[in-house]
C-alpha cells in the first residue's frame, strides 16, 4: 500500500496569515506523535488529511487523494477530539452504534461492533448508561471508543489523556499504546505532554509556525540533540553531565560540588551537574552523610529535545521576549 | 478495570454509500426528538384531538344518514374536503400540536449537537453537511408529520369508510387523501424548516424554541388584528397558518375555510417556499461556518 | 536560560525542617452537601514547593479553596501564618490564588484582567498597573497584554492566571493545575517560574495530575485520595515507608559481577540480579543500602556509570500507595 499519508508542497492560508507554508513528509511508520506550539500547525494539518479545508499542494492518505477521494479515506480514519463530542441523551452503546453507521457500517455490524469496542476500552455495564453521568476517565474511553468503531486504519488522537488523573492516564496510554499491534490501527498522537508521546509513539512530526521542523523517529531526535547539549557542556571542558538527586539535604551536596569547581543547577528534584564524576559526587555525598538516590548520565527526554528544536527559533522570533527578560531582570533585582 | 480483548476481527465488509448517510441522521434524529417526554404529550394530544374530530364527523354523517332524503335537507353534507383541510390547518385544528412538535423536534436538534459539540463527531467521518441537514429536516419534517398528516388521514380514513353508493360524488372522495397527505406534508415543512433553521442559530434550546414560538405566534396575531382592523387580507401574510389556509383552500378547491377574508393563495404559497428555502439556506450557512477540529 | 540563570543566583532553597509551618490544618473536613470533599485533614505546610497529587475527586480543589478562604470548613481548624483563614479577608493579601478554571474575563485585556484584581488587594490603581505589568513581563505576557483574553490560547490563560496571583508579591501561592493544557515552551516557563519563587522563599503549593510536571518542581509532596491525606514528605521517605514492595536498586558500572558478588555478602542486600553490564539488587533496607553501594564499589575498583531506581519516580510510589490503599479497604470489608 506503501506510505499511510504523504504530503507535498501543502500550503494553507487564512486571509493574510500562513498556518501551513509547504509540507514534504512521507509517513510509513505506524504511531506518530505530532508535536508543536499552539499555532504551530497541528490542528490544520489535521484538517488537511481529514479534507476538511481547502489548501494547496498535494496530500494522499493510504495512496489516496485528499481532495477527491475523501468519503473513501474518511470511514478508514478514527478521531478523537480533545473537546467532548458527545449527543444529548444517549448511552455509550447506542453513541457508538451511531458512530459505526454513519462511518458506513450496516446497522447490525455497526451493533456488535459498538459492544466489542467497548469491552476493548474498558466500559463494562456502564455501556448502557446515559452519557451525561460519566466521569472524566469514562468519557475519555467513550471518546476514544467511538473513533474506534468502525475499524479505521488510522487513528487522530488529540489530547487523549487531558483531565485524566494519573491512574487513568496510564491505563488510556495502555490501551493507545496497544491499537497498533493488536488492531493494526496506526496514531497520530497529538498532545502537549511530550511523555505521552515518548511512551506511545515511535516517530515524531515536529511543526513550528507551519514549518516542518522535524520527521523521524524519536530515538533520533533525542540522539540529534544529545549531540549539541554535550557540545554545549564541552565549553567548560567536561563532557559529563549528570543528572543526581539525594535522598534529602540536596543544598549540602550542591555546596560541596561547587567547592570543588563543579558547575550544579536545580531542576525541581533533580540536580544537574557539570564537571564531576560520579565518583566524586559519590565521595563528596559520603563525606556529607548524604545518600544518591539517582545518578546517570543526563538523558535527554523528548521534551528538552523538544525544548531545544523550537524554544531557540521561538526566542529569535518573538520580539517581546528580550523585553520580558530584561523587565524580569529588574523585578528581581 | 480491565483490558479486555479476544481477538480482533477487521471489517472486510462492504460500507454503505456515503449518499445515504443522511437516513442514519434521520433515524437517530426521530428516535431522540420523539423521545422528548413532551413530544409524547404532542403526539397523543394530537391525536386524541383527531379522534374527537373524526368521532364527531361519524355522527353527523349518521345523523344525515337517519334523515330520509326529502324530509328537509336542512343538514346539509358535510364536505369532506372540508373538513379535513379544516382540520388541518385551522388553529382549532392540528397545527398548534404539529407547532409544538416542531418546535421540541427540530428546535432542540442542531441546538443540542452545537452545545454537545457534536459537530467533530458527525463531520470527521465521511457524512456531509448536506446529508446531515437532509437527515435532520427530514427527521423533523416526519415527526411533524406524524401529527398533521396523521391526524387528517384518520379523518380521511373515517369520512373514506362512511361512503354512501348514489349521494357521494366519487371524484372528491378519491382525490381526498392525496389533497390531505400534499397539504399535510406542506404543512410540516412549512413548521419543520424553520424550528431547524432556528436551531441552527443557538446553542441554547430555550432560546431556540422560545424565539420560535415567539416567530410563530407574534405576526400571526398581528395579521389576524390588523386584517380585523383594516379589512384587508393581505396583513395575514405574515401568518404562516393564514398562508396554509389559503393554500389549504385552493387545493381543496373551498373557500369557506380560509377565514373571512381570504388571502390569495399564490402569495401565500410564495411566502411559504420563501421560508422553506431561506431556512434551509440559512443552516447550510451556518454548518459550512462551523469548526469540527478546534484550535 | 534565564532559569538556569535564576535557579544559580537564589541558591540553595532554605531549609524546610526548620523553617515555621506556614499552613496548619487540623482535622479540616468540608463537605458539599452529603459529598464528603475533605476529610478530617491534618497537615503542615512549611516554605519552599509543595506538589498535591491525587485521583480526580481526590479533594485537591476543595482543600484549596479552603485555603484561599473561599470555602468554610466544616469541621477543625486551617491556620495561615497560625492565623484562622476563613473569616480574615487581610489574610487573602499575603495570598495568591490559581484556580483550576478560568472565570469569566474573555472581554478585557490581560493587562486590565490583573491590574483590576491587583487593586482588589488594596493598591493604588498606578501601582496595580505598575505591579501587574510587572507580573505579566515576569510569565512573558508583556507582547500579548493589551489583548482580550477571549483570543488567548490555553497556555497564555494559564499565565495570565499565575501573574493575577503573584502581582501583589503573596508570600503563599495556591496554583491548581497551572500546567494543564500548555504547550511546552508555555509550560517550560512557568515551570522555571515556579522554581525561581519556591527557591526565593515562597511557600507554593501546586496541583498537578501529570507526575512528571511534579517531580519537576519538587520532592516534597501531598497525597491526597478519598478527601484525606495519603501521604506527606519527601518522595523518597514515603517510598521507604511502603515496606511491601522490596527497594530495588539498577547499578550500571563496568565489572557487574564483581561488584554483585561483594554486595551479596552484606546483610542490608536481599538479592542481587546480574545483567550484562548492570545488576539490579533488591533491599528492604535502602537507607543502609544506598551509601553502601558506592562504598563498596570504591573498594573493590568498580566504576560506578550510573546508579537508578525503578520504582522510586512518583509513578511508581503513586500505584503503591492506591495498591495499598485499596487492599486495606478491601481488608476492612
Amino acid at each position: 500500500m506503501g506510505a499511510l499519508f504523504e504530503l507535498s508542497g501543502v500550503a494553507k492560508w487564512y486571509g493574510p496569515y500562513q498556518a501551513l507554508k509547504g509540507l514534504d513528509l512521507v509517513a510509513e511508520g505506524k504511531s506518530f506523535g505530532l508535536l508543536g506550539p499552539n499555532g504551530a500547525g497541528k490542528s490544520t494539518l489535521l484538517k488537511v488529511l481529514l479534507g476538511l479545508i481547502p489548501f494547496t499542494g498535494e496530500a494522499r492518505v493510504f495512496g489516496l487523494d485528499v481532495r477527491r477521494q475523501t468519503a473513501a479515506i474518511r470511514d478508514r480514519i478514527g478521531y478523537m477530539p480533545e473537546r467532548d463530542n458527545f449527543l444529548a441523551g444517549v448511552s455509550a452503546v447506542e453513541y457508538c452504534v451511531y458512530a459505526g453507521e454513519l462511518a458506513g457500517l450496516p446497522p447490525s455490524e455497526a451493533m456488535a461492533r459498538a459492544h466489542a469496542v467497548l469491552e476493548f476500552c474498558g466500559l463494562g455495564d456502564k455501556r448502557y448508561q446515559k452519557l451525561e453521568g460519566y466521569s472524566t476517565g469514562m468519557k475519555q474511553r467513550v471518546k476514544l471508543a467511538q473513533a474506534l468503531v468502525h475499524d479505521p486504519e488510522l487513528l487522530f488522537l488529540d489530547e487523549p489523556t487531558n483531565g485524566l488523573d494519573p491512574a487513568g492516564r496510564e491505563e488510556m496510554l495502555a490501551l493507545i499504546q496497544s491499537l497498533p499491534a493488536r488492531r493494526g490501527c496506526a496514531l497520530i498522537l497529538s498532545t502537549h505532554l511530550l511523555h505521552d508521546v515518548e511512551e506511545v509513539c515511535e516517530e515524531a512530526i515536529l511543526l513550528h509556525q507551519g514549518e516542518l521542523q522535524y520527521h523521524g523517529t524519536i530515538a533520533d531526535l533525542t540522539r540529534v540533540t544529545e549531540g549539541s547539549e554535550s557540545g554545549e557542556a564541552g565549553e567548560s571542558g567536561h563532557r559529563d553531565v549528570l543528572e543526581v538527586r539525594v535522598k534529602e539535604g540536596g543544598e549540602r551536596l550542591v555546596a560541596a560540588l561547587r567547592a570543588r569547581g563543579a558547575r550544579v543547577e536545580e531542576e525541581g528534584a533533580f540536580l544537574i551537574v557539570r564537571g564531576a564524576g560520579a565518583e566524586t559526587i559519590f565521595e563528596l555525598a559520603e563525606a556529607a552523610q548524604l545518600q544518591v538516590r539517582h545518578l546517570q548520565p543526563r538523558r535527554l527526554t523528548l521534551e528538552s529535545a523538544f525544548l531545544h528544536l523550537v524554544g531557540a527559533a521561538e526566542r529569535t522570533a518573538t520580539a517581546a521576549a528580550p523585553v520580558a527578560a530584561v523587565a524580569a531582570g529588574e523585578k528581581s533585582a | 478495570m480491565s483490558i479486555r480483548d479476544q481477538g480482533y476481527q477487521p471489517y472486510r465488509g462492504p460500507r454503505t454509500s456515503a449518499t445515504t448517510r443522511w437516513g442514519v441522521v434521520l433515524r437517530h434524529t426521530l428516535r431522540m426528538g420523539l423521545r422528548q417526554p413532551w413530544a409524547i404529550v404532542a403526539l397523543s394530544l394530537g391525536g386524541v384531538w383527531a379522534m374527537g374530530w373524526a368521532v364527531a364527523l361519524y355522527l353527523s354523517m349518521r345523523l344525515i344518514a337517519s334523515t330520509p332524503p326529502g324530509a328537509g335537507n336542512e343538514l346539509a353534507i358535510p364536505d369532506p374536503a372540508a373538513l379535513a383541510g379544516t382540520i388541518l390547518v385551522r388553529w382549532y385544528g392540528v397545527p398548534v400540536f404539529a407547532f409544538l412538535m416542531a418546535m421540541l423536534v427540530g428546535g432542540s436538534t442542531i441546538a443540542d449537537d452545537r452545545r454537545q459539540n457534536a459537530f467533530s463527531f458527525y463531520f470527521a467521518r465521511s457524512l456531509g453537511r448536506d446529508q446531515y441537514l437532509i437527515g435532520k429536516l427530514a427527521a423533523t419534517t416526519l415527526a411533524v408529520a406524524l401529527i398533521s398528516v396523521g391526524a387528517s388521514m384518520l379523518l380521511v380514513l373515517s369520512r373514506l369508510s362512511l361512503y354512501r353508493a348514489g349521494s357521494d360524488a366519487v371524484l372528491p372522495l378519491v382525490l381526498l387523501p392525496v389533497r390531505a397527505l400534499a397539504l399535510g406534508l406542506l404543512e410540516s415543512l412549512a413548521l419543520a424548516a424553520p424550528a431547524v433553521a432556528l436551531s441552527s442559530l443557538s446553542p441554547r434550546r430555550g432560546l431556540v424554541q422560545g424565539g420560535m414560538a415567539a416567530l410563530f405566534f407574534l405576526p400571526a396575531l398581528l395579521g389576524a388584528i390588523a386584517t380585523s382592523l383594516t379589512r384587508n387580507p393581505w396583513p395575514q401574510l405574515l401568518s404562516p397558518m393564514a398562508q396554509l389556509e389559503a393554500v389549504g383552500a385552493r387545493l381543496f378547491g373551498d373557500a369557506s375555510f380560509a377565514g373571512e377574508y381570504p388571502l390569495p393563495w399564490l402569495p401565500a404559497l410564495g411566502v411559504l417556499g420563501v421560508t422553506i428555502v431561506g431556512s434551509v439556506a440559512l443552516v447550510r450557512w451556518r454548518l459550512a461556518a462551523t469548526e469540527v477540529v478546534a484550535g | 536560560m534565564s532559569r538556569r540563570r535564576a535557579a544559580s543566583a537564589a541558591g540553595p532553597s532554605p531549609e524546610r525542617q526548620g523553617a515555621s509551618p506556614v499552613i496548619v490544618a487540623e482535622g479540616v473536613s468540608c463537605w458539599y452537601g452529603p459529598v464528603m470533599a475533605v476529610n478530617e485533614l491534618s497537615v503542615t505546610i512549611g516554605p519552599g514547593i509543595t506538589g498535591l497529587l491525587g485521583p480526580n475527586g481526590a479533594g485537591k480543589s476543595t482543600f484549596m479553596k479552603l485555603l484561599v478562604g473561599q470555602l468554610r470548613p466544616a469541621r477543625g481548624r486551617l491556620t495561615l501564618f497560625g492565623e484562622t483563614v476563613w473569616g480574615h479577608p487581610a489574610l487573602l493579601g499575603r495570598v495568591g490564588y490559581a484556580p483550576e478554571h478560568e472565570s469569566n474575563y474573555d472581554e478585557i485585556t490581560g493587562l486590565e484582567f490583573v491590574a483590576a484584581l491587583t487593586e482588589l488587594q488594596g493598591f493604588s490603581p498606578e501601582e496595580a498597573g505598575e505591579r501587574a505589568r510587572a507580573a505579566i513581563a515576569r510569565v512573558d505576557l508583556t507582547a500579548a497584554q493589551d489583548r482580550r483574553i477571549g483570543e488567548y490560547s490555553k497556555g497564555m490563560r494559564q499565565r495570565i492566571k499565575l501573574a493575577q496571583a503573584m502581582a501583589h508579591e503573596p508570600a503563599v501561592l495556591i496554583l491548581d493545575e497551572p500546567l494543564s493544557g500548555c504547550d511546552p515552551l508555555a509550560k517550560n516557563r512557568i515551570l522555571g517560574l515556579i522554581r525561581e519563587l519556591g527557591a526565593a522563599g515562597t511557600t507554593v503549593l501546586v496541583s498537578s495530575h501529570v507526575l512528571h510536571e511534579i517531580e519537576a518542581m519538587t520532592s516534597e509532596i501531598l497525597m491526597m485520595d478519598k478527601g484525606r491525606i495519603l501521604a506527606e514528605g519527601n518522595i523518597y521517605e514515603i517510598r521507604d515507608l511502603i515496606d511491601r514492595h522490596p527497594h530495588r536498586i539498577r547499578v550500571v558500572c563496568d565489572r557487574p559481577r564483581a561488584l554483585a558478588a561483594a554486595l551479596v555478602r552484606e546483610e542490608a542486600v536481599t538479592s542481587v540480579q546480574v545483567e550484562a553490564e548492570a545488576l539490579v539488587l533488591e533491599t528492604r533496607r535502602p537507607d543502609e543500602c544506598y551509601p553502601l553501594v558506592p562504598r563498596v564499589a570504591r573498594a573493590e575498583g568498580v566504576h560506578i556509570r550510573a546508579l537508578t531506581s525503578p520504582d522510586n519516580n512518583l509513578q511508581a510510589v503513586f500505584r503503591y500507595l492506591t495498591e495499598e490503599r485499596a487492599r486495606r479497604a478491601q481488608g476492612a470489608s
